[in-house]
């Protein structure tokens, strides 16, 4: 059975635009307009855009090379990867068989729509079923910019600390799905679920959250289900 | 972290829009900065000073800014509340919601000109 979603966009929170008064004029507003141009492509297509955000070292690549393995039987993935500099990540991914296109950002410490648009231009999308986009380490500044993705997905490691949702509150606030990650170090860190768990919901009581491991696998396949379910539903739109 | 790059937005936005008569008669620019645009209003007071340097013509235009804090409306009991402690939550009903209806704001909400009577 394919479960029902209200709509992709789950989130009703704005990303970048905002209940503006007519007479204002908003500063991200050009990026909203692309990312409204590459929500449609993507639409059109009916290809999954996920938009993987977090803090440096969180394992945001780590997380996409055991998911391309996971899936790649089932799903054909790409990904999009930002990082201020060198084309690191995108061999990493591309060394674990996933078809990566790096963007540098030369210094930017985010993506922008007009970023991905330039980016998936030169891709073949053909027969392609979900997109990530690997965002910029940085819990602040991706929060504003709607990149036209599906579904926002940050990560929080936890060696990071269990209080990080609400010293960034805007990311979690845009999110419909955080992810723990590096679960098997928990019992060598003093991070626990449950207080983050309550900072997530005080935030955002709709946010789903799962704790995994993208090393030693737990808790991968309850990622991979809610991927596949999201898919379907793009699939049968 | 962006003020200077937004304030040069910003001016690049008036000049564009205005004659440069109609520029010798602003008096100020307001901007509305929510809770949650991530921009610190006296920062960007100090990229507003950095900009003036280089733009003369707004030597004598000031930047007021009005920070907007974050407010939810209730879907339940239809009631609208300011968040506290990042709590997204109603005071009235206790009801969590996400419906934010201020707070987002990153706007040039005014452009005042001088009076000239």
């Amino acid at each position: 059975m394919i479960k029902q979603f209200h709509h992709l966009r789950t989130s009703k929170n704005t990303r970048g635009s905002i209940n503006c008064d007519n007479s204002s004029f908003h500063l991200l507003q050009a990026n909203d307009f692309v990312a409204e141009a590459i929500h449609k492509k993507m639409s059109a297509e009916k290809i999954l855009v996920v938009n993987l955000t977090s803090s440096p070292g969180s394992g945001k690549t780590s997380l996409l090379q055991a998911t391309g393995t996971l899936l790649k039987d089932k799903f054909h993935i790409k990904v999009l990867v930002g990082d201020l500099e060198t084309e690191r990540d995108a061999d990493r991914l591309k060394e674990s068989g996933v078809d990566a296109l790096q963007i540098t950002t030369s210094g930017v410490c985010h993506l922008e729509a007009q970023m991905i648009w330039q980016a998936i231009e030169k891709m073949d999308l053909k027969g392609t079923d979900i997109l990530f986009i690997e965002n910029v380490g940085n819990l602040v500044c991706p929060s504003s910019f709607d990149l036209g993705e599906d579904f926002r997905v940050t990560l929080i490691a936890s060696t990071e600390g269990d209080d990080k949702p609400k010293k960034y509150p805007k990311m979690f606030l845009t999110s419909e799905l955080v992810l723990v990650t590096k679960t098997d170090l928990l019992p060598y860190v003093p991070f626990k679920l449950e207080h983050l768990e309550q900072d997530v919901k005080d935030i955002n009581a709709e946010t789903e959250i799962i704790a995994l491991s993208s090393l030693s696998g737990i808790n991968l396949e309850v990622w991979m289900h809610w991927l596949e379910e999201r898919v379907l539903f793009k699939k049968n739109q | 972290m962006h003020e200077l790059s937004i304030i040069h937005q910003v001016g690049a936005y008036i000049i564009s829009t205005h004659s440069e008569a109609e520029l010798q008669q602003i008096e100020a620019f307001e901007m509305h900065l929510g809770q949650l645009s991530n921009i610190h209003p006296d920062l960007l007071q100090n990229a507003y000073l950095a900009y003036q340097e280089t733009h003369p013509i707004f030597n004598k235009i000031l930047l007021k800014t009005t920070l907007i804090p974050t407010e939810i409306y209730c879907n339940q009991c239809h009631q609208t509340t300011q968040v506290e402690h990042y709590k997204f939550q109603c005071k009235f009903c206790l009801t969590p919601s996400q419906n934010i209806v201020k707070g987002n704001e990153l706007t040039i909400h005014k452009i005042i000109f001088k009076d000239l009577l």
